[in-house]
């Protein structure tokens, strides 16, 4: 096994071991800081590892990765990892930690579930060997992880300020995208029910979703610094990825000038991430007005991450075609 | 928290009169971000429906049905990012951009560039945030505000009573970098549409092409130059494993004359410029198998399958003479497909200027011709498209700074007393603006508190 291979499983083994650990530390109230202590070790350990493998796959290769899909989930989890590490260390989340390393295995449990032609080192086509792909890639990858983490926070806060069932509804409306582009990648099912599972079943969840803040919009916020901080996080995310994601679409339309000379093409994937940029320009500018409400705006947040979702994820397994089909599990 | 319309800014701004109501909507947030939902709805649906410009008609008819389809197509999904919907849309956005950027941004950029725009304290207790405090003394509390938040990031403006306590100041910058940038971009994309050209020539090695008779989209402005591009040499690079690694094209730019212009390699990735022009490596692929069949020479175009390329020639009514090759310098794979066998048969593989003898029948390998696809343009405004991109990202990188004002005024009362006024206008990262205001009231209320009148409800 290389020393890439290596370092990936060490990476999952403690990304599974620290939700555990976080788990526990909520189940044990006498050895909670010890736990959760653990959990962070373990949670440490994780993104040394995810660094390492990125490192040794880089030298492995002799260019820079991110040229697949399963090199560009090391680098989501990666900017996952990161982001709560720093976010943690300004906001003290550490009761979310389970939820990061939940979504942190499911990356690893998929990323080892594809195919061992996704890990083979393979040599690049002829437009990837570029070094814009090393100036595209990574702040598009980061800025999807801060994304969904973003929308995850607005989760937490529709939970916390007593939105409950808008909060269950955006969980369901984020399984419903997740399982669609989960059965893409069985390559079972046509591709025209996984369209019309996705557009159909996220319609239905978003409309409950809104039916469910409408009932919910006159309830009381709890004062509760708490439940401030996780809108502030779930905004804080989404501020600090609008910038990666405007960089990672500005650079991909320089890099596509200078290969094909065409900066925009409006090939399906940048039409999305066109889409994601303008939904989260438009958060933006909604957050600017004076009466703005937190709890729309969070559920704005979970319209995001879908998107980014399908931006990411969705339009190589939904049978989208275009220019990034590199994407694609083959 | 109490929420007020007006803002510090919005009451430097002149009056409202009756007319500019209208102006008022084109300049509003509301708009914008119903443009915006509805550009995003939009573009979605282009992402999603294959468009005319990028797919094959058949594959649409093939996805969406004969009804479905027309359906579409008389909504204009087939060609959402030309139809005139989405061109409205945009020059909507446009518009709201400009009334926006001339109504509510320019007073709000002079106020900011003016040195301090303080607030009195009935202007601060209009603020969506605003709290009030009695207290004997001015002067004292001052310096111990003006200490307490100089300790906690912020600086500090002062001008008599009157005080500005400001962090993350270039936050401000968010908004009008990235509306500046729209509208660079838009000059330069008008600047492209109108005097810019470019097209596409598939060429073999030695073929020279006239620019006005290749397939070019003409400038609105001016017309094509009457230059001529020969393709030189092509060459494919190969990993070890046979994949490609690069493909090559050598081209001369030459003018009307025949006099030569310049002439450089082009590769994906790395194009080359002369006169202004760039060319593009945008295909390559063997693009026909020369054959001699009983001395007369035969030419079968290819197509590509799989790693290979494949082409078929029918030789009688019953029979197909099938060639194969995996590339220029490797052999050729002749298969034959009589009407009765299920599957091809190979029956020769010859290297180049090998023959083979089916009787009657002499074939010749004469080798694999290439044809190289380049991609020209001119384009005079780029420069101020790569200008306007410098200007989003910057716009994009300031809205993660998170911009806090809070402001402050002391007056003094009939009774001798001083009215304390603090106030925010939270909009970006409210919570903690909110917090910070509302720890300053405290502040304040702590020190020498006689009377408190918060007028938050």
């Amino acid at each position: 096994m290389s020393l890439e291979m290596t370092m990936t499983n060490t990476a999952g083994i403690s990304s599974i071991l620290s939700l555990w650990l976080f788990i526990l530390s909520g189940m044990f109230g006498r050895v909670k800081t010890a736990m959760t202590r653990l959990a962070f070790l373990a949670f440490i350990i994780c993104f040394a590892s995810v660094s390492g493998a990125i490192l040794f796959r880089t030298m492995e290769a002799a260019r820079f990765p991110f040229a697949n899909l399963y090199e560009s989930l090391l680098l989501f989890a990666w900017g996952i990892l990161a982001a709560y590490l720093l976010l943690n260390g300004k906001y003290k989340i550490a009761n979310l930690g389970w939820l990061v390393s939940l979504m942190v295995s499911s990356i690893f449990l998929f990323a080892s579930w594809l195919p061992s032609t996704q890990k083979e080192i393979v040599p690049l086509m002829p437009a990837l060997v570029s070094n814009w792909r090393a100036i595209h890639v990574p702040p598009l990858i980061v800025s999807y992880g801060l994304l969904i983490l973003g929308g995850i926070m607005a989760m937490v806060y529709l939970w916390e300020a007593d939105r409950r069932k808008t909060a269950f509804s955006c969980a369901a409306t984020t399984a419903v995208s997740i399982i669609s582009a989960g059965g893409g990648t069985m390559h079972t099912i046509p591709s025209f029910y996984l369209q019309v599972f996705f557009w159909g079943g996220t319609a239905v969840c978003l409309i409950i979703t809104g039916l469910c803040l409408k009932s919910e919009l006159s309830k009381p916020v709890p004062e509760n610094k708490q439940v401030a901080l996780y809108d502030e996080v779930s905004q804080r995310c989404i501020t600090i990825a609008f910038p990666l994601l405007t960089f990672g679409i500005i650079t991909g339309a320089l890099w596509a000038n200078h290969a094909w000379g065409t900066y925009w093409a409006w090939d399906p994937k940048e039409s999305m991430s066109l889409v994601t940029w303008l939904s989260y320009a438009t958060y933006l500018h909604q957050r600017a007005r004076l009466n703005c409400r937190d709890d729309v705006m969070s559920v704005w947040a979970v319209v995001g991450l879908l998107l980014t979702l399908l931006t990411y994820l969705g339009f190589n397994f939904l049978g989208f075609g275009g220019l990034h089909a590199y994407g694609k599990i083959s | 928290m109490k929420t007020l319309s007006s803002t510090p800014t919005q009451a430097q701004l002149p009056a409202k009169s009756a007319s500019g109501g209208w102006l008022e909507v084109l300049a509003s947030l509301r708009l914008t971000c119903i443009l915006l939902t509805a550009l995003t709805l939009l573009t979605l649906c282009g992402a999603w429906i294959p468009q005319t410009s990028q797919t094959d008609p058949s594959e649409l008819l093939e996805r969406f049905g004969k009804d479905g389809l027309s359906i579409l197509n008389f909504l204009g999904l087939t060609n959402v990012f030309y139809s005139p919907l989405y061109l409205v849309n945009v020059l909507l956005v446009f518009v709201n951009l400009a009334v926006c950027t001339a109504t509510r941004m320019a007073p709000r950029i002079r106020a900011r560039l003016q040195k301090a725009d303080f607030l009195s304290g009935d202007e601060i207790a209009c603020l969506p945030f605003a709290s009030c405090t009695f207290v004997k003394g001015a002067a004292e509390h001052s310096q111990l505000i003006h200490d307490k938040m100089r300790r906690q990031g912020f600086s500090v403006k002062t001008s008599g009573s009157k005080m500005i306590f400001e962090k993350g100041r270039i936050g401000w910058l968010a908004a009008p970098a990235t509306h500046l940038g729209l509208f660079v971009l838009l000059a330069g994309i008008l600047i492209s549409a109108a005097t810019g050209y470019n097209g596409s020539v598939d060429l073999t090695v030695g073929q020279t092409i006239d620019f006005p008779q290749a397939h070019s989209e003409k400038p609105r402005i001016g017309s094509l130059p009457h230059y001529r591009l020969t393709l030189d040499s092509s060459s494919r690079e190969s990993y070890k494993s046979g994949e490609p690694k690069q493909w090559y094209s050598g081209l001369t730019l030459l003018d009307h004359g025949g006099r030569k212009i310049a002439s450089g390699q082009t590769c994906v990735n790395s194009p080359f410029s002369a006169a202004g022009i760039d060319f593009y490596q945008s295909d390559w692929r063997l693009s026909s198998v020369k054959l001699t069949l009983d001395g007369n020479p035969l030419s079968i175009p290819l197509k590509s399958m799989g790693g290979d390329s494949m082409g078929v020639m029918p030789l009688a009514q019953d029979m197909l003479l099938i060639a194969v090759v995996h590339e220029r310098e490797s052999p050729v794979r002749l298969y034959l497909k009589l009407e009765e066998t299920p599957m091809p048969r190979l029956f020769a593989q010859l290297n180049k200027g090998q023959t083979f003898q089916v009787s009657p029948l002499t074939i010749k390998y004469d080798g694999a011709a290439i044809t190289s696809g380049i991609h020209y343009k001119y384009d005079p405004g780029l420069p101020i498209v790569y200008a306007s991109f410098i200007l989003l990202m910057a716009g994009a990188i300031f809205v993660s700074f998170p911009q806090y004002r809070i402001w402050a005024d002391a007056e003094q009362t009939a009774e001798g007393t001083y009215r304390w006024t603090t106030g925010c206008c939270p909009t970006k990262f409210s919570q903690l603006l909110t917090l910070q205001a509302k720890t300053l009231a405290a502040e304040l209320t702590k020190l020498n508190c006689e009377e408190v009148a918060a007028l938050e409800p």
